[in-house]
């Protein structure tokens, strides 16, 4: 028997790369060889065995994670013309619809049979039929909230800009927020017309701070919201729309009035403190339910949640003004959204 | 339906449509969401990856250039992405946690047998050594045609034929071939691509 055609050699040969007489040399090989002819069919099976791989549903929550990405990408990036403007991007993708049926989830379903290994994605210039399936609204599963993904690249992006406006803020001294009814009150006003990411990174974290002793839960809130008038201005301050909407964003910013303070200043925030604290904004709004968007932030909490300590921003919704939701951080990292409850 | 291109589309969001961008994102990320699963193997950094994909399309979408289709210059930017989370974590995980975060149906789904066979595809395709993985998952998952695949990859043809087979022959030997078969790792070369370069050396123009 000649030498065995090398392993590339027995794959080019079964993708049909190879020419006419390379071929007929390897069949002859196959044709004695048992070793080889078992290595062409294992190779085979390989192949044909991707087939069991469909193309996964977009994660529930994916759609919005991306969408509150690129916006606050965009809305770093000064030389966009559409900064605040994305909000379009939201919901596109997440309305309900019929689920497709297995068969068409397949990879390639779209496409005949016959055109299968040549017609690529479909998705070249002027070709729409890919572009037509990727458009089907979408199934989302009800994922619950707190198995949504943690890391927020939009959060990275604010809290960059969040870092430098703190440090204009931090006139207060040893008034309960980092901005507040002093030394924010620019900030807050500049917030007003346009959605910058700079003012909105000021939104969340010049918010006043409350701190609880022992256990924080939605039922603590509302009494809080009752008997606090500090806290109730807070949160009517956060319910009214400062700016007008350009397209509905969830970083859009809401500056505030209120008057902070309380029976238990925290003292004043950092400026990463401030920083970490628009991060929960964004990681809240990322995990809310759209219909709830966007949120407008009244105050933070800190506190004990079931037994850990927690930061918890307070939310209302811009859409919704009677709306009131809690969201559990851990103390001072907002990166994950640990629980949420709604308030009211 | 009957929308504008991708393309005209991305022309349109370079010119301020502040929707535009936000259509592309809702066309193709679940075709990309499933690029980078298929490449990294687990649920969350295939999230990571299609979040930086499109974070850098929308960084890069000035130095698009007609020359190449939008989605395979977009599959460019998220087969680096997946590749950049890999490198960011080290090592791709080599067992998905679980089927869910693999992509696969969930074991209620009525084809236990099928999710079973799914898992252990997906694990098998994880061990392929990532060059050849995603020559793979790009031409025999995605059915992209090689040249399709050596633009997106950024190498010559023969480049990506070579990488695809012996990405096949590693999922094979994974799947439990024949014991004769032993896979030639990335350094040792043989034809068509002498001269094939490393995944590291490889140039990041997108």
């Amino acid at each position: 028997m000649p030498d065995h055609p090398d392993q590339e050699q027995l794959a080019a040969y079964q993708a049909g790369d190879v020419d006419r007489r390379e071929r007929l040399d390897v069949e002859a090989h196959l044709a004695a060889c048992p070793s080889c002819a078992e290595l062409v069919a294992s190779v085979g099976h390989a192949r044909g065995s991707l087939a069991l791989l469909e193309e996964p549903d977009l994660p529930s929550g994916l759609h919005d994670r991306i969408t509150a990405a690129v916006e606050a990408g965009a809305a770093t990036d000064a030389t966009r013309p559409v900064v605040g403007r994305l909000g379009s991007l939201r919901g596109a993708g997440s309305g309900n619809g019929s689920r497709r049926s297995r068969a068409e989830r397949r990879f390639g379903s779209q496409r005949s049979p016959g055109a299968a290994g040549s017609q690529g994605l479909g998705e070249t210039a002027g070709s729409q039929g890919a572009g037509e399936a990727e458009s089907e609204p979408r199934v989302l599963r009800p994922v619950p909230w707190y198995r949504r993904p943690a890391a927020w690249g939009a959060a990275a992006a604010l809290l960059l800009a969040a870092l430098v406006v703190p440090f204009l803020n931090q006139s207060a001294g040893n008034r309960t927020t980092a901005g507040g009814d002093t030394g924010g009150g620019a900030a807050q006003e500049a917030a007003a017309p346009a959605a910058s990411a700079a003012s909105a990174a000021s939104a969340a974290s010049n918010l006043p701070v409350f701190r609880v002793q022992g256990e924080v839960t939605a039922d603590t809130v509302r009494k809080r919201l009752q008997t606090d008038p500090q806290a109730r201005a807070a949160l009517s301050g956060a319910a009214i729309p400062q700016a007008t909407d350009q397209g509905g964003g969830a970083f859009r910013s809401s500056a505030k009035t209120t008057t902070p303070g309380t029976g238990a200043p925290a003292g004043a925030q950092s400026p990463a403190a401030g920083a970490q604290r628009q991060s929960c904004l964004t990681a809240a709004s990322a995990a809310a339910d759209p219909a709830t968007r966007p949120l407008a932030p009244a105050f933070f909490i800190d506190g004990t949640y079931k037994g850990r300590p927690a930061t918890i921003l307070v939310t209302t919704s811009t859409s919704q003004p009677d709306r009131v939701d809690l969201w559990v951080f851990s103390r001072n990292n907002c990166t994950q959204v640990l629980d949420t409850e709604q308030v009211r | 339906m009957n929308g504008p291109s991708d393309e005209s589309l991305l022309a349109a969001h370079l010119k301020g449509d502040p929707r535009a961008f936000g259509e592309l994102v809702s066309r193709h990320e679940r075709r990309i969401y499933g690029l980078c699963l298929r490449i990294l193997g687990n649920r969350e950094d295939a999230e990571d990856a299609t979040q930086e994909a499109f974070l850098a399309a929308l960084r890069k979408a000035a130095s698009f250039r007609r020359a190449a289709a939008f989605s395979t210059w977009l599959y460019r930017i998220a087969v680096n992405a997946a590749t950049d989370q890999a490198r960011r974590r080290g090592r791709a995980r080599v067992t998905p946690l679980h089927p869910e975060d693999a992509g696969l149906p969930a074991p209620g789904d009525d084809l236990g047998e099928a999710v079973a066979s799914a898992v252990v595809v997906q694990t098998a395709l994880i061990q392929v050594p990532e060059e050849f993985r995603i020559a793979v998952v790009l031409c025999d998952l995605y059915r992209l045609p090689y040249a399709d695949a050596a633009q997106i990859l950024e190498v010559p043809v023969g480049t990506v034929k070579s990488r695809v087979y012996r990405g096949r022959l590693a999922l094979a030997e994974q799947l439990g071939g024949p014991p004769s078969l032993r896979v030639a790792g990335p350094g040792t070369e043989s034809r068509p691509a002498a001269s094939e370069p490393t995944a590291s050396d490889r140039p990041r123009q997108e």
